[in-house]
């Protein structure tokens, strides 16, 4: 089954120095008017040579990335731009044999977070929402196997409560038995839907007003909030760690008191499965979902729009491990986290 | 281009059938003075949405930042907001920007974070309103020739300093070629708010 997988540039230096090459990962959105002048005149092109897909158990696909010239800055300012670009590459992708397309990071928010674009495409659609938030449990199960803490005995913070990504994951996390302080304002909506959850798994769910108050009982917090950086790290009252799901992202630096995971990166174990004409051993959630769906064959709309579910999290997460997609390795702004630094925190939370 | 008019309730009628395609809830769910955010769960990329599908509806421009940030260019964020708490004269912008909202529910001192709470479907009448009431805008006269000659511009085949387009309609004079653009709906925003410094 043959797939594409539609992206947009993450920083303007993409187009500067190494046009279209995709080894920079999205950690701040720097702004530069020679370039944003280059891009006004970029086309959509695919990029690289195709990608062949194959498990040990011989299934196999195909895919091919098309790039959307236009910074995570020139898509929120001109949307329609970015929504009929979108549109272009989804039909060209199509007219060159792909059966499903993933919409990558913005892209896949856009729009009505994708069901626009698919309104006006007749091709599967998904933007990897479900297995994001399937790779941010597997986060946090690595970080606690790595702390020796028991799941049923911790308790982690979620900041970004109640947005789309944000309401999925405390789900998840209450499915998967962990305790949590949802760091939120207790609107009417959030408390409707605290209600809501609460009931269906029999949790009572604490709230903060503030991430400095969630940290008198949490060391690990999730950072999914829409707004850009909303966690000043050197404000910390005490050491943590954050994972941070968001993107733009929610914490932009590293600092002694504060290590930030990443979420946008998913370690290919490299036994199962051989994908070439990407990052070397590593993915982006979207697309990790999208391979899923085309080696399984699932010519179907996946993750689009407000209705994700726990029950998708859960199915795309284990088909996806099913084909060597996990996380063996730990990342902080595109970096392998060294374990001894990791160690530090433990000696600090100790 | 012609500019439609539409009554109040026909505005409010739209906005609200826009939310609930993007919201994908009940119309019943939905009143003119529902809180987007505390009662409807909007997101900012919603707004997007929202933002998008208002222009296309009503062929108006609807600005994409809040006033609050865009006001923060011109005056410097210090003046409008300290330590996450509103200051007079950001208390004097929203009042003037959101005409709409209960004005005791807008006081010095409120955090910053509180005011997206404040937007309403209310809020957009005006920024509709407001939008097609730009779009009608006409020159009076060419203000370099004094001619009252025009030609709407289209204004994708036109060149503005630093790439910024303007949000209302732009003419060309007929007689002297100048360029003539309508007046930002900021601008009486920045005259209001000087008086106030």
């Amino acid at each position: 089954m043959r797939f594409s997988f539609i992206l947009h540039l993450l920083l303007p230096e993409d187009i500067k120095e190494k046009w279209f090459s995709l080894e920079l990962i999205p950690y701040e959105v720097s702004v530069d008017k020679e370039v944003e002048t280059m891009l006004k005149q970029a086309q959509i092109v695919a990029y690289g040579s195709s990608m062949q897909i194959s498990s040990q158990n011989g299934e196999s696909c195909t895919g091919n990335n098309w790039i959307i010239p236009l910074t995570p800055r020139r898509i929120l300012q001109n949307q329609n731009l970015a929504l009929e670009m979108t549109i272009n590459a989804c039909q060209m992708a199509r007219e060159q044999g792909a059966e499903i397309i993933g919409l990558a990071l913005l892209l896949g928010k856009i729009g009505r977070r994708g069901l626009d674009i698919r309104q006006r495409v007749d091709i599967p659609m998904t933007n990897g929402d479900s297995y994001l938030v399937f790779n941010c449990l597997q986060v946090l199960m690595r970080l606690l196997n790595f702390f020796e803490w028991e799941p049923k005995k911790v308790k982690v913070a979620v900041y970004g409560f109640p947005s789309t990504i944000g309401t999925l994951l405390t789900e998840c996390l209450l499915s998967s038995g962990i305790n949590i302080t949802l760091i939120t304002k207790p609107t009417r909506h959030a408390q409707r839907l605290i209600n809501q959850i609460s009931d269906k798994y029999h949790a009572s769910l604490e709230l903060a007003s503030s991430i400095k108050q969630a940290q008198k009982e949490c060391k690990i917090i999730f950072t999914a909030g829409a707004e850009g950086q909303i966690v000043n790290v050197d404000e910390l009252d005490n050491p943590a760690i954050i994972i941070d799901v968001s993107f733009p992202r929610n914490a932009p630096i590293n600092s002694k008191k504060a290590l930030v995971i990443d979420t946008g990166i998913v370690s290919l174990a490299g036994r199962a499965l051989n994908v070439s004409g990407f990052y070397p051993n590593k993915v982006l959630p979207c697309l990790t979902e999208l391979i899923t769906l085309s080696l399984e064959e699932r010519r179907e709309d996946y993750s689009l729009g407000r209705n994700l579910t726990p029950g998708k999290v859960e199915e795309i997460g284990n088909l996806a491990q099913k084909y060597g997609f996990e996380v063996d390795t730990l990342y902080s702004f595109g970096k392998p986290i060294d374990m001894e630094y990791l160690s530090h925190f433990k000696d600090v939370f100790a | 281009m012609a500019v439609n008019t539409y009554s109040d309730k026909e505005i409010i009628a739209k906005v609200k059938e826009i939310l609930e395609g993007i919201l994908q809830i009940e119309p019943d769910g939905i009143s003119a003075n529902s809180s987007l955010i505390d009662d409807l769960g909007m997101e900012s990329i919603d707004f997007l949405d929202l933002d998008i599908r208002l222009e296309e509806t009503f062929n108006i421009f609807v600005p994409r930042r809040p006033p609050l940030q865009r006001m923060e260019a011109v005056f410097g964020r210090e003046k409008l907001v300290q330590e996450g708490k509103i200051t007079q004269l950001g208390v004097r912008l929203l009042k003037l920007a959101l005409p709409e909202v209960d004005q005791d529910r807008i006081y010095k001192g409120m955090a910053e974070r509180d005011v997206p709470s404040l937007i309403t479907p209310q809020t957009y009448l005006s920024v509709v309103k407001r939008g097609l009431e730009l779009a009608r805008w006409q020159p009076e006269q060419c203000q370099e020739c004094g001619s009252k000659d025009f030609t709407p511009a289209d204004k994708d085949k036109l060149e503005f300093p630093d790439g910024n387009v303007p949000p209302g309609p732009v003419f060309l004079c007929n007689s002297c070629s100048n360029t003539i653009i309508a007046p930002s709906p900021d601008d009486e925003l920045i005259k209001q708010l000087s008086k106030e410094l």
